[in-house]
């Protein structure tokens, strides 16, 4: 039943300690370069770059998973909306901690993808600006708190997903080897992306989690499209132990998933 | 559950949030950068123009001036299409004229355009930029 809550944890364990060997070789004042000179250069460089990226993903899509199989317990967590909330979070906290690390690359979409979460973040009224400040702020001070917000979200989900939601580390040595051979598979046969040459692309796109916001992006106020529907689905999962919000809440989530796949699906092939 | 041991265990659980404003003052905290300036030791003829990386700067008649390639949108920096004249932007297909000026949206302001001095010698040009890190 928790099989995928613990090839998720595998899956973190994996990207954190790949991350770290990355780090190793990563430059954060001279990002593009050193992310070049990994790929090229250093021994073994990309191969640890990839198990970095498809580590992360399965992660990724490891929680997207276990959150949706653990819709109905929703319930049991009536009354207890800390918790709720807790475990709730650790969702835009995958999201964020994705894509703090798609902008770590700083090639021409990371750039792009940086100032993007930017201009987003200073859209929200009020809060905008220390949001901004603890998350991006790629303007002020280049990648240095991207880099901090992409290891802090990775501890954050960590602690969340082991200490608090489970009092324990859940994942046997079979699942680790399991999720160690599956991704140094795929990171041998397909890199992690990285656009090899600083020149501009005519067309860029996000990374594919983020393609829905972009097509939103294009016909809609960067604050409606860029955090008010992409938060709609986490309100949704927040407000679920509610019993009589229940069935409403999903009928949301059900047509918010329908919206953003079409909104992919049209930016990937138009 | 008294009053004294509800303080008591309010106090065990919150302790913590004496980090709190510590932490978010800095956090917070952001460091002065200086705007600086970019040096170009080439002089341009009338009609050429120099694409760099945070701007694309022309010499006219009139003059040289220098466009931001900075989106006002979210901040994407845009391509200079030289035979449809005008800037475009790849990550969300706004356009600008060679002015600055918005034609097609998302975007609603025009870019902005940065001071430029030509050099004392007259073989080239300083321009004048906001901070930048990297």
């Amino acid at each position: 039943m928790y099989k995928m809550g613990t090839f998720t944890t595998a899956a973190l364990f994996w990207a954190i300690l790949s991350g770290v060997v990355v780090a190793y070789q990563y430059e954060v004042f001279n990002p593009f370069v050193s992310t070049v000179g990994m790929n090229t250069l250093i021994p073994f460089g990309e191969f640890f770059r990839s198990l970095h990226y498809w580590s992360a993903q399965f992660f990724f899509l490891g929680i997207l998973w276990h959150t949706f199989e653990r819709l109905s317990d929703a319930a049991i967590y009536h009354g207890r909306f800390v918790r709720w909330g807790l475990l709730v979070g650790t969702v835009p906290m995958a999201v964020l901690a994705l894509f703090t690390g798609y902008v770590l690359k700083w090639d021409a979409t990371g750039r792009a993808a940086g100032h993007i979460a930017e201009n987003l973040l200073l859209s929200v009224p009020v809060l905008g600006v220390q949001l901004n400040r603890f998350l991006v702020a790629v303007s002020e001070d280049g990648l240095m708190r991207v880099y901090a917000a992409h290891i802090g979200l990775s501890l954050g989900l960590w602690w969340l997903g082991t200490w608090f939601h489970t009092k324990r580390v859940i994942f046997t040595h079979k699942d680790a080897v399991v999720v160690l051979l599956l991704c140094s598979v795929l990171s041998i046969v397909i890199q992690a992306p990285l656009e090899q040459s600083s020149l501009e692309p005519h067309i860029i796109k996000g990374p594919w989690f983020f393609l829905g916001v972009q097509e939103l992006l294009k016909h809609i106020p960067p604050f409606w499209a860029g955090i008010i529907f992409p938060s709609m689905p986490v309100l949704c999962l927040l407000l679920l132990p509610v019993a009589h919000l229940r069935r409403l809440c999903l009928a949301i989530m059900a047509f918010w998933c329908l919206l953003y796949s079409l909104a992919t699906l049209l930016i990937y092939f138009v | 559950m008294s009053r004294r041991e509800l303080l008591i265990k309010m106090a065990k659980r919150a302790w913590w949030l004496l980090f709190l404003y510590p932490l978010y003052r800095f956090l917070g905290a952001h460091r002065f950068r200086p705007p600086h300036e970019v040096r170009i030791k080439k002089p341009l003829s009338v009609g050429e123009h120099l694409v760099e990386e945070d701007f694309v700067l022309f010499q006219t008649e009139n003059g040289a001036y220098a466009v931001s390639r900075t989106c006002t949108h979210l901040g994407c920096t845009l391509n200079l299409l030289v035979d449809e004249g005008v800037f475009a932007c790849p990550c969300h297909q706004s356009r600008f004229t060679l002015n600055g000026k918005v034609i097609a949206g998302p975007a609603k302001k025009d870019l902005p355009l940065f001071d430029v001095k030509t050099m004392e010698s007259g073989d080239g040009y300083i321009i004048f930029l906001p901070p930048k890190v990297l």
